[in-house]
């Protein structure tokens, strides 16, 4: 097993070596360059002027070049500046980083403690009016867009409820993601934490509703084709309670083609999700990745993409490694 | 005791937005875009719109544009003009001049941390600038501009050679020298270090990091910068919110006194522009930021429902020019078959396009038909020049006269060209694909154009490709073949320059064509008497005497039509009822920001003045 770990670990190497040159090849080919907003907005840059920029920010030499000139800096953990930000690529990334993860962090533990519970009662109630109603709801949830759901929450809660209630302030805030003047500082610890949560409400329940609809089926049907195996026939005739049956023998068998799913999941947690984060106005990786790349801000973009690929490959291996620890019969060497 | 004032505190910050307005003597601001920096004089890292609108909070320039469009002092004692003896014109001779602008600075004037604003602030915003490597975004500029000081107070500005543009707004920018002094001296040791050939992106890097220790959110929001305008920034969230409050330093007492006027302003930064529209129906936003909502989100059924007693809605008259470029250049076939180089054409397709039908369908007519490039609101306007009303008659008749006939009765107009061909009305039309409001226009005009026989080939891509060196630019070899929808921005200081051929005094030309590796943006349209009364203009300092020039170019352009002006676009602006002086116009601080009078701001509950009435710059969206 730790043979196996380190060999896949080698194997990263080229991986993000290839992935990171792919990536910058494919940033670096989009049409345009980010002087190009520049000189469209002043005709009467001259050749030279145009020339001198370009070499000002290094577009004045050829891809492979400014390649191995950017992994260079890489291997020694500088990532460069952003253009457009004007701070270190790593420092600004990690900054995003933090709000990304406390928003898809809390919708996805949202959706696991709600979809595998509900799969299981869907599941052990096949065909009854419950499990028409879970059903029903997890295809409205799967099929709901979630700049729509997003957009007649914020309007529910932060327009019409409180119209009709009388209330000047909203219900949950229509974006954001804290109170302007509110920190620590400020107003205290504990004022300032119901003041992001007060935030996090609405985003976190649109992230959730889509995984939480997708993993409920999943889970009920992973389920359903457990409980038709023999050993639980065998379990049941043992005279074992249910809750055991359940919960003990095909729950068990049952989480394994979830711990893929939920496994492959893991790195989509940090890559934010562009359209939640960007109607809720969460200032998060989604976004970030989104406008570097429209903005050509290569050194952002690179860092993000790069530290995507690598979550990846890595919770890729950690979920290979989990099925051997789910599931006995599965061994590495 | 400190509990229970944390706690009120955090009560009344999770209710802020029910005690924000005039009950705190508060502004809330929102806007779709958030700057990435603040302060950043030389826009060594960013120049976008939004900053410039907070920068007026926070600092104050040499002089300003007021709401007239008029130049005014700020920190300065009087505008330089030729007729105060400020301004010295050197004639060069080869039509040059060199103008020498000398400045006194006030004597009331101080930085929010009580140190004088001298000379030394604007000598070393010049040194920066100046520095051989700075990633400028104007080089002209830079290479023009020279600076003497006479004394703490004075100081001249030399422009050789010298454009009239160089007498509208400030002439210099200015930089805290005693803060940012130290951090300079260390950058350029580092600086001299390197080869400015062979490492540009590196001095850029650290021209950049330099910048950034006095402009990002983190660095403002620890104290690292000071300010001269009316207030001074107390916290910056980045992707969330950014407050000011008064400046006492400031050297301006509005009418009453600074405590009747608004004491603190809030951005909230909501990206989403349907979000910032719920925001601010859920009452959270006292007003918008000239970048906020669309021109169809301001005037949405929900929004003006709830406006009545609560908000103003205001449509202003802005500086961006929607409008089609027309493919010009001859050796494309198409360009020849459909002679688009030939003014009758162009006056033909203008005069089937129903302008003033489109922007009363889509805008309520909100938004102005476009006669030429130059806005009605400029001194230099010509409102007797030609203007192509919608007459398809008229078109069909100028097309007819231009050998046009619809050949085999299929609605559209055939002709036989010389060599024999016979060629069809059939026109390219490229814009941006996703913009919505260009989309239904192209259909718009497709149709109108259908009824005079012209067909329309609708050939849209993404704006990252059709403005692309490869596809804007090479018109020449035929990227795109005949009209190009899109939006200049004609700012008060515009020289023309897009339409211009031929530079007369530097000698440049700006048709693109592989001979000068296709530098500008003039699609072959070559008129020697505009270039050369433009040459005139750019020289002249006698706004009279400009005036002439200018009025007789646009008689030119509006007879040849080298493009088609559409519409001037105008920007909405809600604000809520009893706010006062937060006002825009045409060029108000340049580009229409409702800022630039910041110190005016306030609630009349309050006892603030109303010193602008937004009715005079602006059309109310709630009354058409």
């Amino acid at each position: 097993m730790i043979a196996y770990t380190l060999r896949r670990l080698l194997q990263m190497i080229p991986l993000l070596f290839f992935v990171s040159l792919a990536i910058y090849t494919l940033v670096a080919l989009q049409p345009g360059d980010p002087l190009e907003g520049l000189i469209f907005q002043n005709p009467h840059l001259t050749q030279e002027d145009i020339a001198k920029l370009k070499a000002a920010y290094g577009l004045d030499q050829p891809i492979h070049i400014r390649y191995f000139k950017w992994l260079g800096r890489a291997l020694q953990g500088d990532l460069g500046l952003s253009r457009t930000y004007a701070q270190p690529a790593a420092q600004f990334i990690y900054g995003r980083m933090q709000n990304t993860l406390l928003l898809t962090g809390l919708s996805f533990l949202l959706a696991l403690a709600v979809a595998i519970p509900v799969g299981v009662f869907s599941a052990v109630r096949q065909y009854s009016i419950a499990d028409y109603v879970v059903t029903f709801f997890s295809f409205v949830g799967y099929s709901t867009p979630v700049f729509w759901l997003g957009i007649m929450l914020m309007l529910l809660f932060a327009v019409w409820l409180p119209e009709r209630l009388g209330r000047f302030e909203p219900i949950f805030p229509a974006g954001g993601f804290v109170s302007p003047g509110v920190s620590p500082d400020t107003v205290g610890w504990w004022a300032y934490l119901k003041d992001r949560a007060w935030y996090l409400v609405l985003p976190v329940f649109t992230l959730s509703v889509l995984s939480m609809a997708g993993w409920t089926r999943f889970t009920r049907s992973s389920m359903l084709e457990v409980l038709q195996q023999d050993y639980i026939r065998t379990a049941r005739s043992k005279g074992l309670s249910e809750r055991v049956v359940i919960y003990k023998h095909a729950l068990r068998n049952a989480l394994i083609p979830i711990v893929t799913l939920v496994g492959l999941a893991i790195p989509g947690l940090f890559s934010g999700a562009v359209i939640t984060e960007t109607i809720f106005s969460w200032p998060g990786m989604g976004r970030a990745l989104f406008d570097s790349l429209l903005e050509k801000d290569y050194n952002v973009a690179m860092a993000a993409l790069v530290f995507l690929a690598f979550l990846t490959a890595l919770f890729n291996l950690l979920a290979d490694l989990a099925y051997a620890v789910v599931d006995p019969r599965i061994r590495y060497n | 005791m400190k509990k229970i004032q944390l706690l009120t505190l955090g009560l009344v910050a999770v209710l802020g937005l029910a005690l924000a307005g005039p009950r705190d003597n508060s502004l809330v601001i929102g806007a779709s875009q958030e700057p990435r920096v603040l302060g950043d004089a030389w826009a060594f890292v960013s120049s976008a719109a939004i900053a410039s609108e907070i920068e007026s909070f926070l600092w104050a320039g040499l002089e300003y544009i007021d709401i007239d469009g008029n130049d005014q002092p700020y920190l300065v004692t009087e505008v330089p003009t030729t007729e105060n003896g400020r301004v010295k014109v050197t004639d060069l001779g080869e039509g040059k001049k060199r103008i020498d602008i000398n400045y006194t600075l006030r004597n009331d004037i101080f930085w929010s941390d009580g140190t004088p604003i001298t000379s030394a602030d604007v000598k070393f915003y010049y040194e920066v600038g100046k520095q051989p490597g700075a990633p400028v975004q104007d080089p002209t500029y830079w290479n023009r501009i020279k600076l003497s000081v006479k004394d703490g107070k004075n100081f001249t500005v030399t422009f050789e050679p010298a454009y009239f543009y160089d007498l509208v707004g400030s002439a210099i920018g200015i930089a805290p020298a005693h803060v940012m002094k130290g951090e300079w001296e260390k950058t350029k040791a580092e600086i001299a270090k390197l080869d400015p050939e062979k490492d540009a992106a590196k001095i850029t890097e650290l021209f950049q990091g330099f910048v950034s220790k006095f402009s990002t959110p983190s660095a403002l929001s620890k104290g690292s910068m000071v300010y001269s305008g009316p207030f001074v920034l107390k916290r910056w969230v980045p992707g969330s919110s950014l407050e000011m409050v008064r400046n006492p330093k400031f050297f301006i007492t509005p009418p009453g006194g600074a405590d009747k006027y608004v004491q603190k302003v809030t951005y909230r930064f909501i990206g989403d522009t349907n979000a910032l529209l719920v925001a601010i129906l859920g009452g959270g936003i006292d007003a918008t930021s000239s970048v906020a909502l669309t021109f169809d989100q301001a005037r949405a059924p929900q929004l003006v429902r709830r406006a009545k007693g609560r908000f103003d809605i205001w449509a202003v008259p802005g500086v961006i020019w929607e409008h089609a470029e027309v493919n010009k250049f001859s050796n494309v076939q198409e360009v020849k078959d459909l002679m688009l180089d030939n003014p009758k054409t162009r006056q033909a397709i203008l005069y089937a396009m129903n302008r003033q039908g489109l922007v009363d369908a889509f805008f309520d007519g909100l938004q102005p038909v476009a006669d030429t490039w130059v806005h009605f609101a400029d001194p230099n306007a010509n409102p007797n020049v030609a203007k192509y009303p919608y007459d398809p008659e008229k078109a069909k008749q100028l097309l007819a006269e231009l050998g046009w006939k619809d050949l085999d009765g299929d609605g559209y107009l055939e002709r036989k060209t010389d060599d024999g061909r016979t060629v069809k009305f059939e026109i390219e039309y490229v814009t941006t694909a996703g913009n919505r409001i260009r989309e239904r226009t192209q259909v718009f005009f497709q149709n109108d154009l259908k009824k005079v026989g012209i067909k329309v080939k609708i050939n849209n891509a993404p704006s990252s490709v059709v403005f692309s060196n490869d596809f804007f630019s090479k018109a020449y070899d035929g990227s795109w073949k005949g009209l190009f929808e899109f939006a200049w921005l004609f700012g008060i200081v515009d020289d023309a320059g897009v339409f211009t051929c031929k530079d007369y005094i530097t000698g440049e030309t700006f048709v693109p064509t592989p001979e000068n590796n296709y530098s500008g943006v003039n699609f072959n349209w070559c008129n020697e008497e505009f270039d050369k009364l433009r040459a005139k203009a750019m020289i002249e300092f006698d706004a009279a005497k400009r005036k002439e020039y200018w009025q007789r170019m646009q008689e030119i352009w509006a007879e040849e039509l080298p493009a088609l002006p559409y519409y001037w676009r105008s920007n909405p602006l809600v604000v809520k009822k009893g706010l006062v002086n937060f006002v825009s116009s045409t060029y108000f601080g340049s580009f229409g920001y409702p800022t630039t009078n910041a110190w005016l701001i306030g609630w009349t509950e309050n006892g603030a003045q109303q010193v602008f009435d937004q009715a005079k710059y602006g059309i109310s969206a709630l009354e058409q």
